[in-house]
C-alpha cells in the first residue's frame, strides 16, 4: 500500500475534521487546537497506518477523540450562534440573501448544538461530512444499528426545529 | 408485502441509506403513494438531510489553514 502524503491527507480532510470538532466544541479556536492536534497525531502514526479500513475513518476518529478530550477540560463555551453564523458562512449574493443565509446558517447551528453529543456526533459524521453508516460506526466504536438510532434521533429532532425551512 | 404509518418510519433509516430489499421499497413506495402524512415525513426528513449536507459544514479559515499547515512543516 502507497502511504498517502500528508499535505494532501491535510487539504483533504482539514475542514471535515474543523466541521466535527466545531460542531462538537462550538469554539472555533478550540476546532482549530483540535485540526492541529488531530494532524500532528496522523502524521506521526502514518507509517504504521496499515490500510486496514477507510482512511477518512481513521482521521475522523484521531479528531473526534481529540475533541472529546477537550470537552473533558471543561472549556466549553457556546458562543452567540448567530455571530457564529456571520463569521463562519460569508454569504455571497444581494444583501437579502446574505441575512436569509445568515439566518439559516444560525438557525441549523442552533439545531445541531441542541442535540446530545453523542447524537449531535453521529449526524455531523454522516448527513454533514457524508461518510457512510459503516464509517460512522467506525469512528465512534458503536454498532451500524446504533448508528441508525442515533441518526433517526438526530433527524427527527431536526425536523421539529427547522420545520419552516423544509416545505 | 404492505406497510403501515408506524412499520414505514421503522424503515426510513434503510430507506435513506438505500438499504432496504426490493419487496420492502416496493411496499415503502407504495405506502407513500397512498399517505400524505408520511410524504410530508419523508420529504421533510430529506430536507433535513439537504440542509445539513449543504449548510452545516464549514471552512477552517484560510489564515489559520496556512498557520497549521507551516506548524505541521507541510509547506
Amino acid at each position: 500500500m502507497n502511504t498517502p502524503e500528508p499535505g494532501w491527507l491535510f487539504d483533504s480532510f482539514a475542514d471535515g475534521v474543523y466541521t466535527l470538532a466545531y460542531r462538537i466544541l462550538r469554539d472555533r479556536h478550540l476546532a482549530e487546537d483540535v485540526v492541529q492536534e488531530t494532524f500532528i497525531k496522523v502524521i506521526r502514526s502514518l507509517p504504521s497506518y496499515r490500510g486496514d479500513g477507510p482512511i477518512a475513518a481513521w482521521i475522523y476518529r484521531i479528531g473526534y477523540h481529540q475533541a472529546i478530550a477537550m470537552t473533558r477540560r471543561g472549556s466549553e463555551e457556546p458562543l452567540d450562534p448567530v455571530a457564529v453564523a456571520v463569521e463562519i458562512d460569508r454569504p455571497t449574493g444581494t444583501v437579502e440573501e446574505q441575512v436569509l443565509a445568515g439566518e439559516l446558517a444560525a438557525r441549523l447551528d442552533e439545531a445541531i448544538a441542541s442535540l446530545s453529543e453523542p447524537v449531535r456526533a453521529a449526524f455531523v459524521l454522516r448527513d454533514v461530512e457524508g461518510l457512510s453508516t459503516e464509517e460512522v460506526a467506525a469512528v465512534l466504536a458503536i454498532s451500524r444499528s446504533a448508528v441508525k438510532m442515533r441518526l433517526a434521533r438526530a433527524r427527527e429532532s431536526m425536523r421539529s426545529q427547522l420545520e419552516e425551512y423544509l416545505t | 408485502m404492505k406497510v403501515n404509518c408506524d412499520q414505514l418510519t421503522g424503515l426510513l433509516p434503510e430507506f435513506f441509506d438505500g438499504e432496504l430489499s426490493s419487496e420492502q421499497s416496493d411496499a415503502a413506495i407504495d405506502h407513500l403513494a397512498t399517505c400524505a402524512s408520511c410524504r410530508l415525513t419523508v420529504d421533510e426528513l430529506e430536507g433535513v438531510r439537504t440542509l445539513a449536507s449543504e449548510h452545516g459544514r464549514l471552512e477552517l479559515p484560510p489564515v489559520s489553514k496556512e498557520r497549521i499547515r507551516r506548524s505541521l512543516d507541510l509547506d
